[in-house]
């Protein structure tokens, strides 16, 4: 029995849902890339969203092990001819932003443990500490969005991804697994999981909201869950005065993970009538992009304006298998050493991964805001790997692409080589164009790459 | 005194030579394994703020409420370090974990507080009437009739979660050369296809099928299948629905809760609301803390009690959310361990109910029970012989499968077995029920050792074990009994861990086997001898694939003394298990040339296969004090650190003298000072 099942009363089936037998395998639940979906929205939300300007989302994709660079890059200039693995772009081309030159320093130590580095500072450009169980590292460039414009949304951020992890074992040479399989940080100490089961996600999203209430329950539940928060935070904080340095400061992330469930109790608010719960699916392709409808469909109700998506974790030894030729690890296959069939299979899971990615950026592209637009001109999405090559292990010319045009702050169609930069820079910009700059990021980032 | 190790730890001396191992390196057994005198048991290490993983939590709200509910599921997953997912340093808390445990609390306080309604329900939807959707046909008499393929659908509101009966009475005009097939289901699922072969109201057959409900609409559908029409023939097929019906809840008694009744204890109407609200938080929350509580903490909850009914909330409003609050507290989600002086050094004995906590969620990943609570309270706990008369008593108890789920599944990677990635296209036969059988064959022998004196020591050497019709298959063994089989594995070239498919399976890539990943989990897992990282650059070039054979290939390791330091024992080690491919199954040759499982490592011992490495492990005194580092690890949730040598070396004398029994090493660990003592940190 799951969490959700004493609130999912609140489900409100769509119209004409007759609970039809059998529901033969659909492309993904809410129909497929091609799909102009528009939701019912609320009436009052309705009304808000005609008027207001529309908020810029940003979205930021992982994927491990590099990717197969030759078969990646472009001409410099207008994206005219995408190249093989960017290929799967060639639908929203003209929103593509290819980036090349961007480095991530701080993963840059000459120790084993590549992909452990390069995945715990994908997102916040800071060194990690070399430990599987003293966890340092900084925190991530969404969740410094979230804590600008977080409070405006039912959720600040959304962090989702395929795969837990292996259920057994460890890491990446000495480095915890809350590296490889997390990139996005509350803070310095605490990793901010992901979820990996579509169905939760839609539990999460959906089910808080019990329209069955009438208003003075709800109020009246409000003020007792904050009561209750009120009340630990009490306990907290008078164990906290009894225990030691360390353990002082684990109960600190009890305590900011209260404060932040006080902020959403506040923020809760309808969103939009949802469709089915996505099912469980065996097919790859699918339970990504179910991630991605679901991402769709909170940024579309306002739900949240950050997700961070991980394609898989660190370091990953996934077996791509259902791609033709494909035979082996990614890992594995990604220290091709020169290896033709390796590479070969390399080009071929990247442009997997980007067709993947595609999927997203054709949903939002098709997908309209109450004022007529689409969500994809006012979203940006990254995509990037923890490093650039799979047998060099290199952290600087990352592979970089993005897709949106930011309500018109990024230029795009184009392809710029920005010679050699701090991807913290980048991470500035996308800071900017959501309504949360700042003047520094990571251990590097100093100024925003203009990107208009 | 430690004997000299068979197998040579060389790896980390030449590892640190070459500047390639990090700063893990150098840090284990292998350094401090010399003829000095033995080190001092000084310092008994410092376990930090432990709160409960996913297992933990679902195990104690089952033995706390009774519930089925399992919301620990849900949560996100536990950080792994050191092979095991109870490590106190890696279990954060992030803001979603708050957000689970609110909505887990209220889900669990709804389950226990709710009384289900006095009576079950009956509503049914005549086919002809008022409560029916169709997508097609007409109503027929006292029927709905179907004529050609489509639904007819009714809703209902399931007034509590729980287990309903649907049933459909149905008939058939029949024609053509199949009888007329119908589905039922709920909410767009096919509970039930069957044919119909009634045909008229008089005979008319009912179908029944069970469902689970939660509180809330449903949707309730029959379907015509097999429409059928033949003009000329005059030849029509039709489907009559009488009705659709819906009874329950059936799994619930009307008007009673037993989870309730454990908790409520008196009568808000007789004894006042407050002061039976005061009686039942009392009851719960040391339960819930598994500990007394101070009368100021009652104090705090009891206020917030007060405040819901003093706002117009009903009692059960009060008790809920106390409730709630309870189960959100970190005291409940934390495993709470206090220093007198958290600042101090001193050494001092762990807190009597916080030793019963240490007990229960290392022998049971659970909360303690009345029994070791009294023990506790009686202060029992303070000796080691105490301590011995409890854990005898809780391996006995059938909560100690933990430790065959959670001891045994992490540090043999049978969880493993369900996740790993094979090949389909070249391990077809890696279903998921094979991998289900894989993994029970791996959790019945382990536990033969957690539910009896046998040697540990075996695991490496054991001939028995049982077999299903499936592995016996994989595995090329005659068969022909039913279920799990016990089998002379010895008479097949298998026995013990490294015959179990799972293992070597685990142990492989998705294509092809890793001697280096076999012998690494040798040396890390059995020996706790873990070789460090291969320094930067030469990660990932340790297998090559192509013409010559893996041997060949790996020899390549021992042209270079760097990476010579580790592999020329990593390699061997694995080599000796290259009988077995990647799926576990037997091989007499890889890509076309012949396996050589022989072995030999640096100091000249020399086996060959599964049977000569197991024998040479199991005479290896650092394979007992690996297992007893390791079971120290999980039990303490706490890594291992240099300073835990001396006790691991008490532990495994101890062992020893336990003739090596798995319920011999957990006393070890449970009456020895790490366990037993604290002290703060500056």
């Amino acid at each position: 029995m799951s969490v959700w099942d004493k609130f999912r009363t609140t489900r409100v089936l769509r119209p004409g849902d007759r609970g039809a037998p059998p529901i033969v395998s659909r492309r993904a639940f809410l129909g497929g890339a091609g799909a102009v979906v528009t939701l019912p929205l609320f009436e009052s939300l309705d009304a808000r969203a005609a008027t207001a300007p529309r908020p810029v989302r940003a979205i930021w994709w992982y994927a491990p092990c590099g990717i197969e660079m030759a078969q990646w890059r472009v001409p410099n200039g207008p994206l005219n001819n995408l190249s093989r693995i960017l290929a799967p772009l060639e639908a929203v081309k003209a929103s593509t932003l290819v980036l090349t030159g961007l480095d991530n320093t701080a993963c840059m130590v000459p120790v084993a443990g590549d992909h452990a580095r390069g995945t715990g500072s994908f997102l916040t450009c800071r060194t990690v500490e070399h430990s599987t169980d003293s966890i340092i590292n900084g925190i991530s460039v969404d969740q410094v969005a979230a804590n600008v414009i977080g409070a405006q949304t039912s959720f600040k951020s959304l962090e989702l991804g395929t795969t837990g992890g292996s259920s057994v074992g460890d890491c990446d040479s000495g480095y915890s697994c809350a590296y490889t399989r997390n990139i996005s940080w509350i803070d310095s100490n605490t990793p901010n999981p992901k979820i990996t089961d579509g169905g939760i996600v839609f539990d999460r999203l959906f089910s808080g909201f019990d329209q069955s209430l009438t208003a003075e329950q709800l109020a009246a539940r409000k003020l007792w869950r904050k009561s209750v928060l009120d009340y630990v935070l009490d306990d907290a904080n008078a164990l906290k005065t009894r225990l030691g340095v360390s353990d002082r400061e684990k109960l600190d992330e009890y305590l900011s993970g209260i404060r932040s469930l006080e902020v959403r109790i506040d923020a809760e608010q309808p969103g939009c009538i949802p469709s089915d719960r996505p099912e469980p699916t065996v097919d790859y392709g699918m339970s990504c992009d179910v991630m991605s409808d679901l991402t769709v469909l909170a940024l579309q109700c306002d739900l949240t304006r950050l997700v961070t998506f991980m394609l898989e974790n660190g370091g990953s030894y996934r077996s791509w298998d259902f791609l033709n030729g494909v035979v082996g690890a990614h890992h594995e296959l990604s220290h091709h050493q020169g290896d033709p069939t390796k590479i070969e299979a390399l080009a071929r899971i990247g442009t997997y991964q980007i067709e993947r990615f595609a999927y997203l950026a054709e949903r939002l592209q098709n997908t309209l805001e109450p004022d007529g637009s689409s969500l994809l001109d006012h979203s940006t999405l990254f995509f990037s790997s923890e490093i650039s090559d799979g047998d060099w292990h290199n952290h600087d010319d990352l592979p970089v692409v993005m897709v949106g045009g930011a309500g018109g702050a990024i230029r795009t169609g184009r392809h710029v080589d920005l010679g050699s930069r701090p991807i913290a820079d980048l991470y500035l910009s996308m800071l900017e164009v959501v309504g949360a700059p700042q003047s520094s990021f990571g251990i590097d980032g100093t100024a925003a790459i203009d990107l208009a | 005194m430690r004997r000299p190790w068979v197998i040579p730890a060389v790896c980390f001396v030449l590892a640190a030579c070459s500047g390639g191992g990090g700063k893990d390196a150098g840090t284990d057994a292998g350094t401090t394994d010399t003829e000095d005198a033995p080190p001092q048991a000084i310092d008994p290490g410092r376990v930090s703020l432990h709160r409960l993983n996913r297992t933990e939590y679902d195990n104690t709200v089952r033995d706390l409420l009774g519930t089925s509910q399992t919301p620990a599921r849900d949560f996100p997953p536990d950080d792994l370090v050191g092979g095991f997912d109870n490590i106190a340093s890696n279990l954060s808390v992030s803001p979603l974990h708050l957000e689970m445990y609110e909505l887990a609390a209220r889900s669990l306080a709804d389950e226990v507080l709710n009384v289900p309604l006095a009576e079950r329900v009956r509503f049914r939807a005549e086919g002809e009437g008022p409560e029916v959707t169709a997508t097609v046909g007409a109503s027929s008499g006292s029927a709905w009739m179907l004529w050609s393929n489509g639904d007819l659908s009714a809703r209902f509101d399931a007034p509590e979660t729980g287990t309903y009966e649907f049933s459909v009475r149905a008939w058939a005009n029949q024609a053509g050369p199949d009888l007329a097939s119908m589905s039922i289901g709920h909410d767009g699922f096919v509970d039930l296809t069957t044919d119909v072969s009634a045909t008229n109201d008089a005979n008319a057959q009912s179908f029944t099928v069970q469902v689970e409900l939660v509180r809330g609409p449903h949707t309730f559908t029959a379907s015509f299948l097999n429409d059928y029409y033949d003009q000329v023939a005059g030849a029509d097929r039709n489907l009559l629905v009488d009705w659709l019906d819906v009874y329950g809840p059936t799994d619930v008694e009307p008007g009673e809760n037993p989870l309730r009744a454990r908790w409520v204890t008196c009568d808000p109407e007789v004894d006042g609301a407050s002061a039976c609200l005061d009686e039942v938080i009392g009851g719960f929350a040391p339960k819930a803390w598994r500990r007394p509580v101070t009368s100021g903490e009652l104090a705090a909850l009891s206020s917030l009690g007060q405040s819901i009914l003093d706002d117009g909330g009903t009692f059960d409003d009060a008790v809920y959310w106390s409730f709630v609050a309870v189960l959100v507290s970190p005291h409940f989600v934390y495993r709470v361990e206090l220093d007198p002086d958290p600042a101090s050094t001193d050494l001092h004995l762990v807190g009597d109910y916080e030793l019963a906590n240490r007990l229960s969620y290392f022998l049971w990943s659970s909360m303690p029970d009345d029994a070791l609570l009294a023990g506790a309270e009686a202060g029992d706990l303070r000796t080691p012989e105490g301590i011995e008369t409890q854990v005898r008593r809780m391996m006995a108890d059938g909560r100690s499968e933990a430790l065959v789920q959670n001891f045994g599944g992490q540090w043999l990677l049978i969880r493993g077995i369900q996740d790993v990635q094979k090949d389909p296209n070249l391990y077809p036969e890696v279903d998921q029920e094979l991998r289900t059988s894989m993994q029970e064959e791996m959790y019945r022998f382990f536990r033969s050792f957690v539910n009896s004196d046998r040697d540990l020591r075996e695991l490496v050497t054991a001939s028995d074990g049982e077999i299903d019709r499936d592995l016996a298959q994989h595995y090329g063994i005659p068969f022909s009994g039913e279920g799990w089989t016990p089998v002379n594995l010895a008479d097949y070239d298998r026995g013990g861990i490294f015959g179990q498919a799972g293992l070597l399976m685990v142990e492989s890539y998705p294509a092809r086997t890793s001697p280096v990943i076999r012998g690494k989990f040798v040396m890390g897992q059995l020996l706790c001898d873990e070789p460090p990282p291969p320094p930067p650059g030469v990660e990932g070039l340790d297998e090559e694939i192509d013409a010559t054979s893996l041997r060949e290939q790996l020899e390549q390791h021992r042209a270079d003394p760097v990476c010579a330091s580790c592999h020329q024992v990593m390699d061997p080690l694995g080599f000796s298990l290259e009988h077995f491919d990647a799926v576990g199954a037997w091989r007499d040759e890889d890509r076309g040339l012949p396996i050589d499982a022989s072995a030999e490592l640096p100091d000249g011992t020399t086996f060959y296969g599964m049977r000569e490495l197991g024998a040479v492990l199991h005479d290896d005194p650092a394979m007992a004090e690996c297992m007893a580092e390791k079971l120290m690890t999980y039990g303490l949730g706490r890594l291992h650190e240099d300073t835990d040598e001396a006790y691991v070396l008490q532990m495994a004398e101890r062992f020893a003298a336990e003739g090596y029994s798995f319920e011999g090493l957990a006393l070890a660990i449970a009456t020895n000072d790490t366990f037993r003592f604290r002290r703060g940190e500056p």
